[in-house]
């Protein structure tokens, strides 16, 4: 059975990050984001792709969201509340507690511009809320009695994480957006290293390389400092999460150390209640945040001043939060109308812009004037500084875990088609993984590891631990199995371990795996031994031990048994005759396990006699010169050791003096 | 009175360090055979059942669970589902079956103490009639809501004891009756405009407190939603800021007289009465009559208060749920379907074997080892299709059954055995093969014949066994000696020998 991946956004390009991924019968929508650089119907995923009669709740297994960016979580109301969709959805405790502020952030914004027709309303968030699970990290979720999901940390945003979904023995894992570098309140991203079919990662930075993010913080601070000490005002555009909260620890921490007294505002009681939520969600910070949280909580900003509107045009420097980011209206459009026109003043802009925001046109190139609309022209004469840090990762961290993870296939999604393209050949030529890019609304299919329920026996298992426990040397963990008194090696993980055994498969059995010692008494019968034989004649004169220690002179190994006076006569000859033809096998091969006695030697399982049977059946060859003295000897082995029993029998040919 | 201390911080920092710490639900693997699972009790923040699974076991560890908590996540006991063996470590809580009505108990401890003490009752619940109910809303009945009502009877006993100008000690117990406490009086008082410093005093309050509004995922529900509805977890947050609760790390912090006013509610160690800060107040108030000690089951409050004699502050002492209840192990079986329960000796009484019983019952006592039997004969284990295409059936003659051998490279994952085909080809070790039944000596004649082998058949008269013999004449001299247990062939030429053993292998089951 294959893994369906139905890619409904973020395929070749940022925006409304949707993936519906079909795996051993279940369909699991990762992520149900918006585009924010859309106002038609391209601003939501195709949703009729899923489901052509509508019907979402038998269409779709559950929904997963890995963070509360609004390219990732944007539709979801809209899914649920307008689609009908009332199956479950998962998200982590973060994402479920910020996801509404973010949407009814947006949803607001998009009120206040005129002409807007709301695409879903405060109560539809509120009730979509609703539905929602909330995930803990490294949970193993049963949604149901086959599929099983898990979240691990992201980094990225507060509470972002990677899904990890298994149906069977097919997995794979959807990052969202992650950061492999921790910054200034998040860690980096952590996951196990699991066994993937898939993995669907994110690629914002398919081709850049970062370096430190310290020099870039300086630099912002460096700025903002310059800004406010010339009396200006510095407007940052953000979200009201993430990006915010990243910067004010940065500022707090700058302005305790240069015990600045300059005012730090939040334009919105949203971002302020944001903050109420990271000092109850600081679980989800990074490490060094959390081991400090019971003293001082990080989000706990002292230098942050409760903010009034008229504060916009009172004298004095300032540093202002204003949402949205990207200035694509609401306050910090408003702003920014205001202090643009001031050479004193500094805004600062996002890593990213989408195209058609006011923040986009302020990256590209340096323009003096903004056309707002038909009737509003902005003159900008502030200084503008780009944020270069960003919360996602570079194309070494995306190298890094697909090499650290190993996965079949990797698909590419949330990023641009040219850098995708590099991306997926560095990741085939590379790591030598299948990888693929879809656009939106393409589907890729992939094979995926399958696997039958078998028995295995004790015998088995053991003799598989047994062959592990001779091959490497190493202390091994035992566990005692009280009920059967037998131990069973356990250290078998992840270590290629070769096992040899036979397969039973009886009709509307399960199938059995047992050892071959087994085999008889599982199929209740007797075994029926082969071997083979070959009595040999050879001269006696090729036998004389004196003719041979002469031959062997410089075989000090050799010893030969005096015969006693008590033996009788012909066994004195036999053993003569045994001793002779050791004497030649020694000079031919290593004896080292030639066992020696009186009447016969063996060396394995190849076993020789003298044969005094005259009509002994396995003398197929008769000795033509009978005037000769001839003895013979009856040689018996087993399949296993024909090739060394034929090499034995050649020696004793080649010795014959005839 | 001098405590000897057998571990030092370092020793605590150091033991901490070895621990790894788990999420409920987080499986975490032991020696790659044994799976871990921890999920939430319900009896205290981060207390856990656990669930083992090895390639032959299925195991539910219970300890003491509360089906539902006011602060704490509850019993996730559907989590527990699918396990043989259910067993009951911590039943401690059944052995107050007798006295489930603490009424009993509290006015035996008041008569003892003093006539001012008041007695505590705990408010009968109506016994749910088990036959009408799912067992599911039989686990889950109101226990949290009894509880709440015991937390408000407290209080009401508390704002007496201030309104009539006593001070009330609490020892620190259970962090959550501490929790629930707070939040009511502070409720109460706010309610009746009492005007009363609220005193925390414990070198650990300040960081719990932080702490313990910071892990929404291991509480309950309704907690949850307090941050979901942007709410502090605890209303704590905002008594510390409104300077109505006021925390201090010692009796002696230099700021606690500036603050000290009476009467007032305190909260602090330790709750055996002989360490902390609850020694020099009890010694302040023991005699006062208007003022209030809460006490919880647990401790011998005669023995406890001994030193402190004469007594004459009013002890309420409570009792709270602190595992599951008698009532609710029969129905929980119910749901969890083991095919063994394993209980500790001492309630066999309670859970005595009866005969057709859907679960079989073994008793375990401390220091005895217990044998408990194995659900599956063999192992569990999982082929991978990639070496099954790899496989070469042979189909047997007699039933319908096919064989082959098997080799690739096995490993452990999560508690289960895999067995997939191995990165390099492996060739089939040159080991004896293995053969069984009876050889029909027409049939061996004629797969020799398919093989260019010229011979004839000899019976051995002397036999009984049906032994014979085949001789082959051309191209080669060869003997066929079978027996019904065993073959010899005999020929020097290798390649003949070959070819007859080929012929044997066609006409023998063998593999
Ligand atoms: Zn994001
Ligand atoms: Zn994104
Ligand atoms: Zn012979």
């Amino acid at each position: 059975m294959a893994i369906e991946c139905l890619v409904l956004g973020a395929g070749q390009e940022v925006g409304k990050s949707c993936v519906v991924v079909s795996i051993g019968g279940k369909r699991i929508m990762f992520d149900c984001g918006m585009h924010m650089g859309y106002d038609d119907h391209r601003r939501f995923p195709n949703f009729s792709l899923i489901s052509e009669t509508g019907d979402f709740n038998s269409a779709l297994t559950c929904v997963v969201i890995t963070h509360f960016h609004l390219d990732h979580v944007g539709a979801l109301p809209y899914f649920t509340e307008v689609c009908g969709y009332h199956g479950p959805i998962f998200m982590t405790y973060p994402t479920k507690a910020l996801a509404p502020l973010m949407l009814e952030d947006y949803r607001k914004v998009m009120v206040d511009r005129r002409g807007e027709e709301e695409q879903f309303t405060y109560d539809h968030i509120i009730e979509c809320m609703k539905k929602v699970t909330p995930l803990d990290l490294k949970q193993t979720v049963r949604v149901d009695k086959d599929l099983e999901i898990c979240a691990y940390y992201a980094g990225h945003v507060l509470g972002a994480a990677m899904i990890y979904a298994r149906v069977g023995e097919s997995s794979l894992v959807y990052t969202g957006d992650y950061n492999m570098t921790p910054d200034r309140h998040l860690g980096a991203a952590q996951i196990d290293r699991l066994q993937l079919d898939l993995l669907i990662t994110e690629s914002t930075y398919a081709t850049t390389i970062r370096d430190s993010k310290y020099a870039r913080e300086r630099e912002f601070l460096r700025a903002v400092h310059k800004c406010i000490s010339g009396g200006g005002k510095v407007l940052i555009p953000t979200f009201a999460l993430g990006r915010a909260q990243e910067l004010c620890i940065l500022l707090d921490d700058y302005w305790e150390r240069m015990n600045l007294k300059v005012p730090i505002y939040f334009s919105a009681g949203l971002t302020i209640q944001a903050n109420m939520y990271y000092k109850m969600l600081i679980g989800w910070a990074s490490q060094k945040i959390k081991g400090i949280s019971s003293v001082r909580n990080t989000f706990d900003f002292k230098h942050v001043c409760p903010f009034d509107r008229s504060l916009v045009n009172s004298p004095g420097p300032c540093v202002l939060f204003a949402t949205p980011g990207m200035i694509s209206g609401g306050f910090s459009l408003e702003v920014f109308k205001q202090w643009a026109p001031s050479e004193l003043n500094l805004v600062t802009l996002p890593g990213y812009c989408v195209a058609g925001t006011i923040g986009h046109k302020l990256m590209s190139g340096k323009p003096t004037k903004i056309d707002l609309d038909k009737d509003t022209q902005i003159d900008v004469r502030c200084q503008i500084h780009q944020l270069s840090f960003s919360p996602h990762t570079d194309a070494k961290g995306i190298m890094d875990l697909v090499e650290y993870l190993s996965p079949k296939h990797v698909i590419l999604v949330h990023g641009e088609k040219p850098k995708m393209a590099l991306l997926k050949e560095r990741i085939q030529s590379e790591l030598g993984i299948q990888c693929y890019y879809p656009a939106n609304n393409e589907t890729v299919l992939i094979p995926s590891t399958q696997s039958v329920k078998i028995d295995a026996t004790k015998m088995f298992i053991n003799s598989c631990s047994n062959a592990k426990l001779q091959g490497v040397k190493r202390s091994f963990l035992f566990i005692s199995d009280s009920s059967s008194r037998s131990t069973e090696i356990s250290k078998l993980l992840e270590e290629d371990v070769t096992a040899e055994g036979i397969l039973v498969m009886e009709k509307t059995k399960t199938a059995k795996i047992i050892h071959e010692d087994e085999l008889l008494h599982t199929l209740r019968v007797e075994e029926h031994q082969v071997q083979f034989a070959f009595c040999c004649p050879m001269e006696v004169t090729s036998l004389q031990p004196e003719l041979i220690e002469a031959k062997s002179h410089e075989d000090s190994l050799m010893e030969l048994d005096v015969p006693r006076s008590s033996a009788t006569a012909d066994n004195r000859t036999n053993k003569g005759f045994i001793n002779g033809l050791v004497a030649i096998f020694k000079i031919k091969i290593d004896c080292k396990d030639l066992q020696i006695a009186s009447d016969h030697l063996q060396l394995r399982s190849f076993r020789v006699c003298i044969c005094s049977s005259e009509h002994c059946s396995y003398r197929t060859k008769e000795k033509k010169d009978i005037s000769k003295s001839v003895v013979y000897f009856c040689c018996r082995w087993s399949f296993s050791d024909d090739k060394l029993a034929r090499k034995l029998l050649q020696i004793m040919g080649q010795s014959d003096s005839s | 009175m001098v405590m000897i201390s057998h571990i030092s911080t370092t020793d605590v920092k150091e033991c901490m360090q070895k621990i790894q710490p788990l999420k409920y639900g987080e499986e975490t693997c032991f020696n790659g055979s044994i799976m871990l699972k921890a999920y939430s009790s319900g009896l205290d923040i981060g207390s856990c059942n656990w669930t083992i699974n090895s390639p032959r076991r299925r195991i539910a560890y219970l300890s003491g669970s509360l089906f539902l908590s006011a602060c704490w996540k509850g019993f996730d006991y559907l989590s527990l589902l699918g396990n043989d063996i259910v067993l009951f470590s911590d039943l401690s809580s059944l052995h107050s079956i007798d006295n489930t009505c603490t009424e009993t108990q509290g006015t035996k401890n008041n008569n003892l103490i003093g006539d001012n003490g008041l007695s505590f009752c705990n408010t009968s619940a109506p016994q749910v009639d088990t036959n009408d109910e799912l067992p599911h809303s039989l686990l889950e009945n109101d226990e949290s809501s009894d509880e709440i009502e015991k937390i408000k009877f407290i209080c009401s006993c508390m704002i007496d004891s201030l309104q009539g100008g006593g001070s009330v000690l609490v020892p620190i117990g259970r962090l959550e009756t501490v929790l629930l406490l707070l939040e009511q009086i502070s409720k109460s008082l706010e309610s009746l405009n009492i005007m009363v410093p609220i005193f925390m005093i414990s070198s650990t309050a300040e960081e719990t407190l932080a702490i313990i509004n910071t892990v929404p995922e291991w509480l309950s529900k309704q907690r949850q939603h307090k941050l979901f509805s942007g709410e502090s977890l605890f209303n704590h947050v905002e008594l510390k800021k409104a300077k109505k609760l006021l925390v201090f790390t010692s009796i002696f912090s230099s700021e606690l007289p500036m603050m000290w006013q009476e009467p007032c509610i305190v909260f602090c160690s330790h709750w055996n009465l002989r360490l902390g800060p609850v020694v020099p107040l009890l010694h302040r108030w023991h005699d006062d009559p208007k003022s209030l000690l809460i006490l919880e089951q647990g401790v011998d409050a005669e023995v406890a208060l001994l030193p402190f004699r004469p007594i004459t502050i009013k002890v309420l002492q409570c009792s709270f749920l602190s595992g599951i209840m008698m009532q609710k192990v029969t129905p929980l079986l119910e749901i969890l379907q083991p095919k063994l329960v394993l209980f500790p000796e001492d309630v066999r009484i309670h859970y005595p074997i009866k005969e057709n019983d859907k679960h079989s019952y073994l008793y375990y006592s401390e220091n005895v080892q217990l044998k408990v039997p194995s659900f599956s004969k063999g192992f569990e284990a999982r082929l991978e299709t990639d070496l099954a295409f790899q496989l070469q059936p042979r189909r047997l003659t007699q039933q319908n059954i096919a064989i082959a051998r098997l080799k690739g490279r096995i490993f452990l994952s999560k508690g289960k055995y895999f067995l997939a085909a191995s990165k390099i080809p492996l060739e089939f070790s040159n080991k004896q093969l293995v053969h069984w039944g009876s050889v029909e000596p027409t049939h061996l004649l004629l797969a020799l014949q398919e093989r260019g082998l010229v011979g004839s058949i000899h019976w051995d008269k002397d036999a009984t066994n049906g032994s014979f013999s085949i001789q082959v004449s051309n191209p080669e001299n060869a003997v066929i000696e079978t027996s019904a247990k065993q073959t010899t062939i005999s020929c020097e030429d290798r390649n003949i020998t070959a070819l007859i053993y080929e012929a044997l292998k066609s006409v023998c089951d063998g593999i």
